[in-house]
């Protein structure tokens, strides 16, 4: 009977824990595998386009990106102007994890891009690249 | 005894101390120390992308673009002594302290109009964070 208190005590923080585990994505793939074969100096715009779709400038941005990026959970968009010489590309990951319980609780949230970004010359060939995959570390 | 039981589990019910830790992560480590990659008057555009790939802001300036490289971290801590959660009519806080800090490892490159790198700024903010 003396631990009947402390029993009913264990039970209800027991009962009254949880864990939480939310993914999310946000924008399209961008195709790892042809980014391999962009070649400065020869892939043109077109190419780029055909390969890797509309960029993010012209993409109409989703809700959940809205609601990310309104409650300062997205990183600031990479151009909020379009660049003529400039395209961009991107996959947004987030992934939040946390435990609930009685007296403590824990969360942890990761957001991460995978991002391309192109430069052209006036003769609208690839003129350097930079590609990071950032948002694989969160599958 | 008994009654010592009782009297524990109502002070907790009463004044239930809860704790709450949070970890957020926005974008990717900055790859390398700048200060090894980079050289004034020197270093192209087309390494600092190969280097650091591509940032996550661009500034375009009369004299040249700028990138901005940025991985934040934000840390919270709150400790609150009330009514557990779960007490919804008549729930109160006794006390309540919180803690957020918001740091990022931050890296601004300036390039002259040729694409070449004319100054950088980069600071580890992150490595100022305490883990509570």
């Amino acid at each position: 009977m003396r631990f009947g208190p402390a029993l009913a005590m264990a039970c209800v923080a027991w009962l009254c824990a949880g864990c939480f585990s939310i993914r999310v994505v946000s924008g399209n793939t961008v195709p790892a595998e042809r980014v391999a074969e962009i070649q400065p100096g020869v892939t043109t715009r077109p190419e780029i386009l055909e390969w890797f779709g509309a960029p993010e400038d012209f993409t109409d941005p989703s809700g959940l990106r809205r609601v990310f990026a309104d409650g300062v959970m997205l990183p600031e968009d990479v151009l909020h102007l379009p660049y003529a010489d400039v395209l961009v590309f991107e996959l947004t990951r987030g992934r939040a994890k946390g435990v609930l319980l009685l007296l403590f609780n824990y969360l942890e949230v990761h957001v991460a891009n995978d991002r391309l970004v192109v430069f052209f010359d006036d003769q609208d060939r690839v003129l350097y690249y930079g590609y990071r995959a950032g948002a694989d570390a969160l599958e | 005894m008994r009654w010592s039981s009782g009297l524990l589990v109502l002070a907790l019910l009463l004044a239930a101390p809860g704790c709450t830790m949070g970890r957020w992560y926005v974008g990717s480590p900055i790859p390398g120390n700048p200060a090894e990659l980079l050289r004034i008057g020197s270093t192209g555009k087309a390494d600092v992308l190969g280097h650091f790939g591509p940032p996550d802001r661009m500034l375009r300036q009369k004299s040249g673009d700028v990138f901005i490289y940025r991985y934040d971290q934000r840390n919270s801590s709150e400790l609150r002594i009330g009514t557990p959660p779960f007490i919804g009519i008549g729930a109160y806080t006794l006390f309540h302290w919180d803690k957020d800090q918001d740091k990022s490892d931050r890296l601004m490159v300036f390039f002259d109009p040729a694409g070449v790198v004319s100054a950088f700024g980069y600071r580890a903010g992150r490595g100022e964070l305490e883990p509570f």
